[in-house]
């Protein structure tokens, strides 16, 4: 692969919470290549959302990056203390799809009057009708018929899927390079998440946009991801392609994700389900931060972190079940099946 | 909050941490690639479930400083307001307080910390007449030379001369007031001299009355020498009352003790706060419960609702002032009209919520019963609510007490509060030395209007379970 | 100390969302809007011009004020009928007229039963022949319905009743015209003062959570809000005068004994605005719009102005009409206080000297234009929030 445009290196971040500290990220490491798009699989809480904000300075007040990089286009975003240096990369640069289409729109602002801002703050080169008529452009991209008409109305006036595609449309209008797609279907009918999900992947594709997902589906993710990064208590635990993460996955939590996936449960079987809870990021996370719910766990697991494995080029994890001294651990069924490539996923 | 030994002490752990992670040997490690025994609770310890809402609600209580500060303050002044009548020496709110000999109201005194007006060392000499068995009305004027008199004159000096008069010999003060006049020859003493208007002969060059008139002292201070003449055992404080209670506040104008009023009014103040509270939530509880239970009523209680919510509550409470008879009931009882929409439309609230929130529905589907739900999911809510409306009410009940004593139209000043008390002073402005009359009751009332308003907003603040983090 | 949770709920007691007060729900998908915003914004704009022309005290200028008024109600008019807000609206006004039909009622009956000396201006001196004399040319004698029903004719022609003490004979409509205006004026410059100041203060608090002016205006908020008005009015009056070397009393024609009460008058209302808007700010700021505003890269200034400050805003102007209503009420405190000769002082004058007709004329155009008052914010926010007619509002109401 290429070079990547944004390169993160051993990322800390910290949230203080009356006088408690929240170690939100630890140590993360991550490398998004131009074009290519790219997931971040995770639990609620495993710090994907934290760790796409920083790209855009939007995390809270009170969250605080300890240490690490974070470099895009050969600047280095954790230096940036001014809003103004945080206006050349927001929308400009990156920009973000939000979960819930039903607030993330202005409920006083016509739904024109928000993709306009968008395309003045960013195309300022433009006269104002030549603006309008891109924001009109950008609300038929997205697939809203009727564009002058509805450009007049109030975001209330919209059904969930057509919101969602007024937030596309408005991120798209920012001419981004990468669009950072935050749960985008979570809060919408199942009916219409295909439908999104399909926009998105078209725009990005048409227009060359990188495309970051976040996203707790790996459904979601089978579908339009070209690579995957699993993250568990603040960390990554396994990347690569989305092959390899599919049918060859090296981390018990990956197994245990897969393994949890309706799609592949087996008629009559119980569902897999993960026990337990995420681990309490208050408290020093000792070791591997998934060795207590892993019923793989070596007793190293609870004493010492596990560095990441290089398995392949594109794929690496963080298990110490990749370390040579480890005992062989044979995967559950189902990830051997998988292995075996026995089942399909994108049934 | 973080104290430098917790900080110290994380940082301990986190070296030791270190080490552990560090100095791991190669034997040790290799010996550690072992499966470790699975337990399935272990993932559920890592949790945050050591949460107590009333635990939480308590820390973060504590851990503003202001409303503690306050709450300390309220309670001290509340204690006290009840507490104050059973002090020693204190004196009656509504007693007018007379100068015993002369009969005058003791009005506008200015506030002192004691009725002592001056001290005399031991041995002085002093007039004084039995006022009972532990006073003495004392003063060193000898005698009163009368307007237009002869007298002699037998030392001029600047501030005091030395005079006789009918055979008896004394010091007259040499003031501007006096001004006796100086002869051609200032030498040539003694003379006739010639007075004006009253003088008075002191029995030395020392000026021990209040402007003339007699002082108080304790009888057991005194040792008597014989024709009404007394010496001083010790050093002796000569009072302006036969009385060691000082009037801290000073006096109103007609001579009644601010300071016993001033707390007397707060202890009417704060009732009528206090009752008003109570009869709010349980007029808001009552009303609430039924307008949210009964579906039949619903209507009926909302249209009524709306209409008396329409009518500004000043209106409402200076009708009713004014077609009652001004006492403490009348005021609670124009009070209490308003007052109970607020909370009722809240309770009424909270019984549409049981019956449709989410939580709820999910909650009683899972067969919790009716109690436990309004125990565990509303209760806290509730009474913190309920609290903060009753912590504001006292507040603001006593604030609409001195809007309606403004008007006119509340209690007589008979019946001290703090508003009546405000009232007075107020009338007083004008007069910067009288200012303190309206000074001690608006300080007072203060303390106490913002120590419950800090108070029931930091409570709620409190028991938000958004704080709790 | 925070007071967003006092807020909150005392929004959720607020009796400004009543239940019935709702808008009907229809969904009109594909309508036409009006700007909504631009409407509250020249309606707000309306007011300080209004202040300005009726301190020049010209009649071309109450003409113009009229002139305005008409096409800002012909204004609401249009868009009560385009936005299909009409049944609400007449839902609204009927409501309204029979809460005042009650209030009327209601304060008529009760002040039937004052003692009668309050229709006398000379009640020791009369006999008692003489006072039922007085009484039956009064009408008091009649029954109470009948009673009743004469007032409202006589109300109907804009008849209010004469004055018996305060003023014996005088018309109360007159006496109410010639104290009216300078209860206005004061009323409406200390509106504008508190808008100008208490608008920047809260959004200057809700901007600097915990800075600087976040503290100031906490400590002021508590202190306005905690301390009873009559005593900081006093010590304003008490050392305002004397550090101004100024009299206590005002005088019309002097300026600078203007500022002192419409200065005390705006206090509370500074704090209101500035409580208020900070809440709503921050209620704004954690919206999920503002955090895409952000993200799509608008700078924080235009982000508070144009989002997060329009936004709050809108709640808010729904008080407006309520408040511009109240100033023909006058501030019974500041005007007692400063010898004003206003509306105010004018209903502690009448109570102090048991002058019933009187007492029971203001009361009730005190109700009326309370009510009034709410009645125009609801229409007036029901036109404003594009929403209103729409969504139906979550949580407690």
């Amino acid at each position: 692969m290429e070079e990547p445009i944004l390169t993160v290196r051993n990322l800390n971040l910290k949230f203080s919470l009356r006088g408690q500290t929240l170690h939100a990220l630890r140590d993360v490491s991550l490398d998004v290549y131009k074009g290519e798009s790219l997931a971040i699989v995770g639990e609620s809480g495993s710090g994907k959302s934290v760790l796409t904000k920083c790209f855009m300075g939007l995390n809270d007040q009170n969250g605080f990056i300890e240490s690490g990089s974070i470099r895009y286009k050969g600047e280095e975003l954790t230096q940036f203390r001014k809003e103004s240096d945080w206006l050349r990369i927001r929308g400009r640069e990156i920009a973000m799809v939000m979960q819930d289409p039903m607030t993330s729109l202005n409920p006083l602002r016509t739904v024109g009057a928000q993709i306009l801002e968008a395309i003045e703050l960013h195309q300022k080169d433009l006269t104002p009708a030549q603006a309008h008529r891109a924001m009109l452009d950008m609300l038929s991209a997205v697939g809203i018929a009727d564009p002058e008409k509805r450009s007049r109305q109030y975001p209330h006036e919209f059904s969930g899927g057509m919101r969602q595609r007024v937030v596309i449309a408005i991120a798209i209008a920012c001419r981004p390079n990468i669009l950072i797609c935050d749960e985008p279907t979570t809060a919408l009918d199942v009916t219409i998440q295909a439908q999104i999900l399909a926009l998105i992947k078209q725009l990005v594709k048409e227009r060359g946009i990188t495309a970051i997902y976040i996203t707790h589906d790996l459904g979601v993710v089978a579908n339009v991801s070209t690579r995957i990064a699993v993250m568990y208590g603040g960390d990554i635990v396994e990347i690569g392609t989305s092959e390899e993460i599919f049918y060859d996955p090296r981390h018990p939590y990956t197994w245990a994700l897969l393994s949890s996936l309706p799609q592949l449960g087996v008629k009559g079987e119980k569902l897999y389900s993960i026990q337990g809870t995420q681990p309490n990021l208050f408290a020093k996370v000792q070791g591997d931060a998934f060795a207590p719910r892993n019923p793989y766990a070596l007793e190293i697991d609870f004493v010492k972190r596990p560095p990441m494995f290089e398995i392949s080029p594109t794929h690496s994890a963080r298990t110490w079940l990749l370390d040579p001294r480890s005992p062989k651990m044979e995967p559950p069924q189902i990830i051997q099946k998988l292995m075996r490539r026995e089942v399909s996923l994108r049934g | 909050m973080k104290g430098p030994f917790e900080t110290k002490k994380r940082r301990l752990e986190d070296s030791v941490n270190a080490a552990v992670e560090k100095n791991l040997s190669r034997e040790e490690e290799d010996a550690l690639f072992t499966p470790a025994p699975f337990d399935p609770t272990a993932g559920e310890k890592t949790g945050y479930s050591n949460y107590s809402y009333w635990r939480s609600t308590f820390r973060a209580f504590w851990h503003n400083r202001t409303a503690l500060v306050m709450l300390v303050v309220l309670v001290v002044l509340v204690a006290f307001t009840l507490l104050q009548p059973l002090l020693p020496g204190q004196y009656e709110a509504n007693t007018v307080n007379n100068n015993p000999l002369t009969g005058i109201q003791l009005q506008n005194q200015a506030p002192s910390t004691t009725t002592s007006y001056m001290t005399v060392p031991a041995g002085t000499v002093l007039l004084g007449e039995k006022l009972n068995d532990d006073w003495y009305a004392v003063s060193n004027v000898a005698s009163v030379i009368k307007k237009r008199q002869k007298f002699t004159l037998t030392q001029y000096g600047p501030d005091w001369c030395t005079v006789e008069y009918n055979g008896t010999t004394g010091y007259v003060k040499n003031n501007f007031q006096t001004s006796l006049k100086l002869p051609e020859d200032p030498e040539n003493t003694p003379y006739q001299s010639y007075s004006n208007f009253q003088l008075q002969m002191y029995t030395e060059p020392a000026d021990m009355t209040n402007g003339g008139e007699s002082l108080y002292a304790a009888a057991s201070d005194l040792t008597p020498l014989g024709d009404g003449r007394f010496e001083t055992a010790g050093a002796t404080e000569l009072r302006t009352m036969p009385s060691r209670s000082p009037f801290l506040f000073g006096t109103n104008n007609i001579g009644q003790d601010l300071w016993a009023r001033v707390w007397s009014g707060t202890r009417t103040s704060l009732w009528i706060g206090f009752v008003v509270a109570v009869f709010e939530a349980l007029i808001g509880i009552a009303v609430g419960i039924v307008w949210g239970y009964v579906r039949a009523l619903d209507r009926l209680i909302t249209e009524i609702y709306n209409v008396i919510d329409n009518i500004p509550t000043t209106i409402i409470l200076i009708l009713v002032s004014y077609i009652m008879r001004p006492s403490i009931s009348t005021l609670i009882f124009a009070m209490c009209l308003t007052r109970w929409l607020g909370m009722a439309r809240f309770i009424r609230n909270q019984i549409i919520i049981i019956r449709d929130r989410d939580y709820n529905l999910a909650s009683r589907c899972l067969g919790t019963e009716p109690t436990r739900i309004m125990l565990r999911n509303l209760l806290p809510y509730l009474v913190s609510v309920i609290m903060l409306r009753m912590a504001l009410a006292i507040p603001s009940a006593i604030g609409s007490e001195v809007f309606i004593t403004y008007i006119g139209l509340g209690l007589d000043v008979n019946t001290p509060s703090l508003g009546n008390l405000i009232n007075e002073g107020r009338k007083l402005v004008t007069s910067a030395s009288l200012r303190y009359q309206l000074i001690f009751p608006a300080i007072v009332l203060s303390l106490i209007t913002i120590s419950f308003y800090i108070i029931g907003n930091a409570f709620a603040d409190a028991a938000d379970p958004k704080n709790h983090v | 100390m925070r007071l967003s949770i006092l807020a909150s709920q005392l929004a959720a007691f607020s009796g400004r969302h009543g239940q019935n007060k709702r808008p009907p729900e229809e969904s009109r998908p594909g309508s036409k809007q009006p700007k909504p915003l631009g409407i509250g914004v020249s309606a707000l704009l309306v007011l300080p011009v209004a202040a300005a022309i009726l301190l020049s005290g010209s009649t071309a200028g109450v003409k113009l004020i009229l002139l305005m008024l008409l096409g800002l109600l012909v204004g609401f008019v249009y868009i009560v009928i385009e936005r299909r807000l009409v049944k609400y609206t007449l839902k609204r006004l009927l409501g309204s007229a029979l809460t005042l039909f009650i209030i009327v009622a209601v304060v008529f009956i009760l002040l039937r039963q004052m003692p009668i000396e309050g229709y006398f201006d000379n009640f020791d001196k009369l006999n008692e022949t003489q006072v039922n004399v007085k009484l039956k040319q009064l009408g008091l004698t009649q029954p109470i319905y009948k009673q009743f029903w004469d007032f409202l004719v006589k109300l109907f022609h804009g008849d209010l009743g004469s004055s018996t003490r305060y003023s014996a004979g005088t018309p109360i409509t007159s006496i109410i015209a010639k104290k009216a205006p300078i209860s206005i004026y004061i009323g409406l410059m200390s509106m504008a003062l508190s808008l100008v100041l208490g608008i920047p203060l809260g959004a200057a608090m809700a901007r600097s959570k915990s800075g600087f002016w976040d503290r100031f205006g906490t400590v002021f908020i508590v202190l306005i809000n905690a301390v009873p008005a009559a005593v900081y009015y006093i010590f304003i009056q008490m050392y305002g005068t004397s550090w101004m070397g100024i009299s206590m009393l005002f005088d019309r024609n002097n300026w600078v004994t203007w500022i002192l009460p419409v200065f005390s008058m705006s206090l509370g209302s500074i704090a209101s605005y500035a409580m208020w808007l900070r809440r709503y700010m921050l209620d704004e700021i954690n919206k999920d719009y503002i955090r895409l505003a952000r993200a799509k890269g608008v700078p924080s200034r235009r982000l508070m102005f144009r989002h997060v400050f329009r936004n709050a805003f809108v709640p808010m102007i729904q008080y407006i009409p309520a408040s511009l209503l109240y100033t023909v009420c006058g501030s019974i405190y500041i005007e007692s206080l400063y010898s004003i000769p206003g509306m105010g002082g004018l209903l502690v004058d009448v109570i102090g000297r048991q002058d019933n007709p009187m007492v029971q004329a203001l009361v009730m155009i005190y109700s009326c234009i309370g009510i009034v008052g709410l009645l125009l914010g609801d229409l007036l926010m029901a036109v404003i929030d594009p929403r209103i007619s729409f969504v139906k509002k979550e949580g407690v109401r």
